[in-house]
């Protein structure tokens, strides 16, 4: 480097005013001679350069996602009880997996149970929100007044934490009088619901608040989606048919294919590793019929007597379900584009 | 004839207004219904957190005015829940991590924008992998790591993991592929180097993104519950106890007082920062094109 910008001033000494970078590019091709072979410095300028700018970030990275994914991975072939260690030494044998594919043992129940929970969270969530999300987003864009007022009022809920997300759930449906939706329920001449002391009620009553406050995140994406369309595609599909819901229907809807496929992914990332709510509110009770996948791994892992080896594997099974699904997604998704081009 | 094709048009001329009319009447009250079933738990929080502490709900009777007015029970939930300390150690690790997140991002996010490296598709493509991955499957690894580098019991360790954010460095990345070439070819000529060059011609070009980013990355962090839980609940250090989870050991389940006054009032409390964000930053919040363009 210091060669290079003392041989750099001499040659500016001299006269040549010219940056290297610029004696560089062939303004007279042939004129320069045959290109020689450059030191390794020059050659590799930009992936030094780049390197090193991102190289503490990507060793970073590597150390809280690569170490870690390899760890976890290792760790799941173990029976690791908890504590703290790297040394996985002990029994390394497939029995983690074996167990929540071995029907009956204890494990492959608590597992699929917490799966049925997931799966039925995370369905419901992604047909409510998206759906929820579409029509409100609908609606705002269509209105002709006050569109962005309510963008504004209905947004805001999903900057809110899951805490306190919990902890209304709770206040709503709290199982003695005091709750207010039993309050509601009691002042309209019905008998007050146990919510979370019933294993059927309980996950119904889980969900009400994340539905109405998780929505929103889709809803402005919806918009955004919406308001990109250009006016011109409503205003030709309106000569042909009055009905604004079926203009929307035939001819915005289709447009809207990648905010639909973004969302439903979110959708389904962010049912997958549902926990807050359940493990705040209810602790996986009744009868373990709040007990998501996610709060069954944060147990086993974290929860005496700890077994991090099987939490691993928990995590894993998981992980591949969630691949799957996505990979399915993305498919479907894919094929639909080529249907419509 | 012309006239009867008149009337007819002049006929659904106005049965269409009338449908308009009709459409946007009912949009606006639906819009208003659902605004205000999100509004109304709220509201009741706030009902509830300013009861006296002696006061009896009667039963089947839901609040929704002040009764009993009074403001002691912010007081007690600053004082039991240790209020002071949580909002510090929030503001802590909600700015450093905002802020070293930020500057990663801007930092990988240029490079990868902007130099044309060997390597480059597949340190992207490794990067993307990690959106593939939740990050929960990663959470006893990432536990053990933060106590092998023994930040475990410190707010380091709540910080650090993280600070490499994917997803912020490909809306950044995104964005700032539209900063002209000719503007860094024109600085390179001058002699600036790549840092100097991010923080002065980079940065300022790209506010926009970063406001974005800065905002989300805020409120994501101040509400974030499940790494600050799993360390905290583990070492019980105080340099670890975030507002959330404050409010956290005010559930029953966690061996918190059942007072539900109290809790109200510190949930009101919690929620008014990120409540004051969204109305001075609105316009960043609400304008998300960025982000929907991203996949």
């Amino acid at each position: 480097m210091q060669n290079e910008s003392i041989e750099a001033q001499r040659l500016a000494a001299e006269g040549a005013e010219v940056s290297e970078e610029l004696v560089k590019v062939p303004l007279a091709p042939g004129s320069a001679g045959k290109p020689k072979k450059k030191p390794f410095r020059q050659r590799f300028k930009k992936e030094i350069l780049a390197y090193s700018l991102i190289g503490i970030p990507l060793v970073w990275w590597c150390v809280f996602f690569v170490v870690a994914l390899v760890w976890a991975f290792c760790t799941s072939f173990t029976d690791m009880r908890g504590g703290y260690g790297f040394d996985f030494v002990n029994n390394i044998s497939f029995d983690n997996y074996i167990n929540i594919f071995t029907a009956g043992s204890a494990q492959a129940e608590a597992f699929w149970n917490g799966m049925k929970v997931t799966v039925i969270w995370t369905v419901v969530m992604m047909i409510g929100n998206n759906f929820m999300g579409i029509l409100c987003a609908f609606l705002i864009k269509a209105i002709k007044r006050g569109g962005k007022v309510f963008l504004a009022l209905l947004f805001w809920p999903s900057l809110v934490s899951a805490v306190v997300g919990a902890d209304i759930t709770s206040t709503l449906f709290q199982s003695d009088n005091t709750g207010v939706v039993n309050q509601i329920i009691i002042a309209c001449g019905g008998s007050p619901v146990a919510w979370f002391e019933d294993p059927n009620t309980a996950i119904w009553a889980l969900m009400v608040i994340p539905f109405f406050f998780g929505f929103c995140q889709k809803m402005l994406i919806y918009y955004s989606t919406l308001v990109s369309i250009p006016d011109t595609y409503e205003e030709a599909a309106s000569l042909e048919t009055s009905s604004r819901v079926r203009i929307f229907i035939r001819v915005i809807f289709p447009l809207m294919k990648n905010a639909l496929v973004l969302n439903t992914l979110l959708s389904i990332i962010d049912g997958f590793k549902v926990l807050g709510p359940m493990q705040l509110v209810t602790d996986g009770g009744p009868a373990n019929s709040t007990q998501s996948a996610m709060l069954l791994i944060y147990k086993s892992v974290f929860n005496a007597p700890a077994r991090i080896g099987q939490g691993c594997a928990y995590a894993f099974v998981l992980f591949i379900f969630i691949l799957i699904v996505s990979i399915i997604q993305k498919v479907i998704a894919g094929k639909e584009e080529s249907n419509i081009e | 004839m012309n006239d009867a094709v008149s009337v007819k048009k002049v006929k659904t001329r106005a049965s269409q207004r009338r449908q308009e009319i009709q459409f946007n009447v009912i949009s606006i009250v639906f819009l208003t219904i659902v605004a205000v079933i999100q509004l109304l738990p709220f509201w009741l929080k706030l009902v509830d957190a300013t009861h006296s502490p002696d006061f009896l709900p009667e039963v089947g009777k839901v609040y929704i005015w002040f009764e009993a007015f009074t403001l002691e029970n912010f007081w007690t939930v600053i004082e039991s829940a240790r209020l002071y300390l949580a909002l510090g150690v929030s503001l802590a690790h909600t700015c450093g991590f905002t802020f070293l997140s930020l500057c990663v991002v801007m930092v990988v996010g240029y490079v990868l924008a902007k130099i044309n490296f060997r390597g480059k598709g597949i340190v992207s493509m490794l990067l993307l992998t990690t959106l593939m991955i939740p990050g929960e499957v990663l959470l006893a690894a990432n536990y053990q790591i933060t106590i092998f580098f023994g930040i475990n019991s410190n707010i380091l360790g709540i910080i650090l993991p993280g600070i490499v954010n994917v997803f912020g460095i490909f809306l950044v990345k995104q964005y700032m592929a539209s900063v002209p070439d000719s503007v860094l070819e024109a600085a390179d000529i001058d002699g600036c180097g790549e840092l100097k060059k991010i923080v002065t011609i980079v940065v300022p070009m790209s506010v926009p993104i970063i406001m974005t980013y800065v905002i989300i990355t805020f409120i994501g962090t101040w509400n974030e519950y499940l790494f600050p839980m799993v360390l905290y609940s583990t070492s019980g250090s105080d340099s670890l106890y975030t507002l959330q989870l404050a409010m956290q050991s005010f559930y029953p389940n966690f061996g918190g007082n059942a007072d539900t006054y109290v809790r109200s009032a510190g949930m009101i409390l919690i929620t008014i920062p990120i409540i004051i964000m969204y109305l001075v930053f609105q316009k960043y919040i609400l304008n998300q094109s960025n982000i929907a363009g991203l996949k």
